[in-house]
């Protein structure tokens, strides 16, 4: 659209303005003004609680850390020792380098699985001391 | 809040009339969701209007889709296409219906261009199109306001 033809639809805007003014707006109801800011007062509260730990996290994750951390550490060490040895064992009947590669997704998984249930640990205890508030 | 609930209010009311309500609070809890993502850079309004805007198309698309479900279950009745005039509705009444009465993507250019003063690249921002279909639209509102203006004229004389 050219630069004149804008101008003209301005200008035709404004040729219009008495009508359009004529349509006002009317100020907003005050019951809705509060009732608005009283939602939002509570849904900005509700943001900050989600973000503030809850009272007891700290305990509910030592609590955690010290029901799962020795099973992690059993896996860890069942890992630690079976690893080595496992591409030697599919080797036997295997050829190796399918046995290297077998290995090696087993190692793969075994790590993501360590990383993932050591990951929810404090996701746990969040729950738990939230609830435990709740139930407060 | 208290600053912009008069110009927000007055934008949902000229946008989608008496959806304005709803709409008004609905935008004041989605500001307070969304503070954090607030480019400080840009103008607050502007970026109010855009989230009104985007809420005021949701409800027109809704609207749109449950009047075609309706439409196509109504069995037509003549009777009820010639209504009555009633008594002749005062200027800001008249233009009120007829702003409301323009189809979705002409009025929301046209309220945020005159009632709001919104420039162009503002526009552009809020509405999500680019700037070239921001003046066709306004030219077509313009338009079909200067037509319907002159239906009613007509009607009148």
């Amino acid at each position: 659209m050219s630069d004149s033809h804008d101008d003209e639809t301005l200008r035709d805007l404004r040729g219009l303005s008495r009508e359009l003014d004529a349509f006002r707006a009317p100020p907003p109801p005050r019951a809705l003004f509060e009732a608005t800011l009283a939602r939002a007062k509570r849904e900005l509260r509700a943001q900050i609680a989600a973000r503030t730990l809850p009272a007891g996290f700290r305990r509910e994750l030592a609590m955690t850390l010290v029901i799962a951390l020795p099973p992690l550490c059993v896996v860890l060490a069942w890992n630690a020792y079976f690893l080595p040895r496992l591409a030697g064992y599919l080797g036997a009947w295997l050829p190796a380098p399918v046995a290297t590669a077998l290995a090696f997704a087993y190692a793969v998984g075994a790590l993501a699985w360590l990383a993932l249930t050591a990951g929810f640990l404090p996701i746990v205890a969040h729950q738990r001391a939230r609830l435990r508030a709740r139930e407060a | 809040m208290r600053r912009y609930q008069a110009p927000l209010y007055g934008f949902l009311s000229r946008r989608v009339g008496s959806h304005a309500d709803d709409i008004f609070q609905e935008t004041w809890i989605r500001v307070v969701r969304a503070r954090e993502s607030f480019d400080t850079e840009r103008r607050f309004a502007a970026w109010v209007y855009q989230i009104a805007n985007n809420l005021c198309r949701d409800r027109y698309r809704r609207q749109d889709s449950m009047r075609r479900a309706v439409d196509s279950f109504r069995v037509e009745d003549e009777t009820l296409r010639e209504a009555p005039a009633g008594p002749a509705l005062p200027e800001g009444d008249r233009m009120r219906e007829r702003v409301l009465a323009l189809p979705d993507r002409l009025r929301e250019v046209l309220v945020l261009r005159y009632y709001e003063d919104l420039g162009e690249e503002e526009m552009s921002r809020v509405l999500g199109i680019p700037r070239g279909t921001i003046k066709s639209r306004l030219h077509a509102a313009v338009k079909a306001l200067r037509e319907s203006m002159a239906r009613d004229g007509e009607e009148q004389a």
